[in-house]
């Protein structure tokens, strides 16, 4: 069967199920617009320190609410007896691992749409459009390397008794490099000062390094597939 | 033997220390119904996932619809249409959905008259914009055998089939059993149902303890059956 055809279609099926039931993306925006909601209580956005904070805040709340969605990718009702029928199928594995991975990371990537424009109303960032897109291409793009990592977690985690925890204990240490690139990357887009190469290098190798990664896990992971 | 289907040549499944499975050697040839039956724990569904390639063997060789089975996994897979105790595709798609994902995951192209013929069928044409987290265990299970039997496979693998159907759904399913016997097609049948596996199995291997207790043929195990049960 063709791959190409295959992860297509795997995509659309996952964006298919997702706008019937809504739960992932409706989750994570949720639950990212109440934490930012309650952060511009605990630190007045009018403040240097809250101004100095923005970035972190923005990225903070990325990463936990992403991790619902990365949570949810294997870990809906019913999840294992999909992931049962996709193994039982003539789709290849690596083919699983990457539209599981690209369906996850549309999810991930439309909550980051929608709460970086509220995170630029509730915080009171006055900034132009350009600025924005490049906060939102560092995000879509970093976002690729953390799901990548996290897709694979949560398939390992997905059958073991409090796994929705360990996922967050394995997976967020992971992410501490290229949190700290992107946080760095979107406070020099925010205060308008020139883009660090070094910044764009370390996301796209963790980004390479994630993903290579996750899909020679992943086929560990489902070599021996017991539910 | 004619065309062997699954070839199995010292077939082993270890888990840690545990030996699962071991030294199994099977034929089942090709046209024919083969039953494996055995008590809990005995290694049949351990065999049905090596079969499926969700287990890879710890040693031994097997081979399905003439590929190897892990090297060759993507092959079989296409070749095979299977049954387990829910259905393998999301609940929240209705069943008309579902078929149509079935149908994508095997490249597409099943023309939407088989589908309508599978579903005419089983009698669920009604329930086609439904989702199947709405239907019952046994409407579910009917469901699932429209999603194996959609891809047309070679080698068509049930594992407690009749579980949750009523005695008209236990009855579709021995008749779609033995229409698929004729028409060539391979069918491996887990079951506990020894009247059922004695109907239409035309061989039965018999498992415990993780290896082949006794193989009977059909017309000659039924004593042996009761033996075995007992």
């Amino acid at each position: 069967m063709n791959a190409l055809r295959a992860f297509g279609a795997l995509v659309r099926w996952e964006c298919v199920r997702e706008l019937r039931r809504g739960e992932t993306v409706v989750s994570m925006v949720l639950f990212a617009l109440v934490t930012l909601f309650v952060l511009s209580f605990a630190i007045d956005p009018s403040t240097e320190t809250a101004v100095k904070a923005q970035p972190g805040i923005l990225w903070t709340v990325f990463l936990l609410a992403g991790t619902i969605g990365i949570e949810r990718s294997f870990g809906r009702e019913g999840e294992e007896r999909v992931l049962e029928g996709l193994l039982l199928s003539p789709v290849g594995r690596t083919t699983i691992y990457y539209a599981r991975l690209a369906s996850t990371w549309i999810f991930v990537a439309a909550m980051e749409t929608v709460v970086l424009v509220a995170f630029l109303v509730l915080y009171n960032v006055r900034t132009d459009l350009a600025t924005v897109a490049i906060v939102l291409l560092a995000a879509w793009v970093g976002t690729l390397g953390f799901v990548a990592v996290g897709v694979t977690l949560a398939a390992m985690t997905r059958s073991i008794r409090g796994g929705d925890v360990l996922l967050r204990l394995l997976l967020l240490p992971l992410l501490i490099p290229f949190f700290k690139a992107v946080v760095s990357l979107t406070t020099q887009a925010l205060r308008g000062f020139e883009i660090g190469s070094r910044e764009i290098a370390m996301i796209a190798a963790f980004d390479l390094v994630y993903i290579a990664a996750g899909q020679i896990l992943f086929q560990l992971v489902v070599a021996d597939f017991d539910g | 033997m004619i065309d062997p289907v699954i070839v199995a040549k010292g077939l082993g499944k270890r888990y840690g220390e545990r030996k699962a499975l071991r030294d199994l050697d099977l034929e089942v040839a090709a046209g024919t119904c083969h039953g494996i039956l055995g008590p809990n724990g005995s290694g049949k569904t351990t065999f049905l996932k090596l079969v499926c390639g969700l287990f890879q063997p710890s040693e031994g060789e097997l081979e399905v619809c003439g590929f190897q089975v892990p090297a060759e996994g993507a092959q079989v897979r296409a070749r095979l249409g299977v049954l387990l105790d829910q259905p393998l595709v999301p609940r929240n798609l209705s069943l008309s959905d579902a078929l149509a994902y079935v149908a994508d995951l095997h490249g597409g192209g099943i023309p939407s008259i088989r589908r309508d013929a599978l579903l005419e069928r089983v009698g669920l044409s009604w329930r086609r914009r439904d989702p199947l987290r709405t239907f019952s265990r046994g409407m579910a299970q009917r469901a699932s055998l429209v999603c194996a039997l959609l891809p047309d496979p070679e080698l068509l693998i049930l594992d407690e089939p009749f579980t949750g159907l009523d005695p008209e759904g236990c009855a579709l399913v021995e008749s779609m059993v033995d229409e698929r016997v004729r028409e060539g097609r391979t069918v491996l049948l887990v079951t506990h149902e020894l009247r059922r596996a004695e109907r239409l199995c035309h061989s039965v291997t018999w498992l415990d303890r993780g290896t082949v207790s006794r193989r009977t043929a059909r017309g000659t195990w039924s004593a042996a059956g009761e033996e075995g049960a007992s």
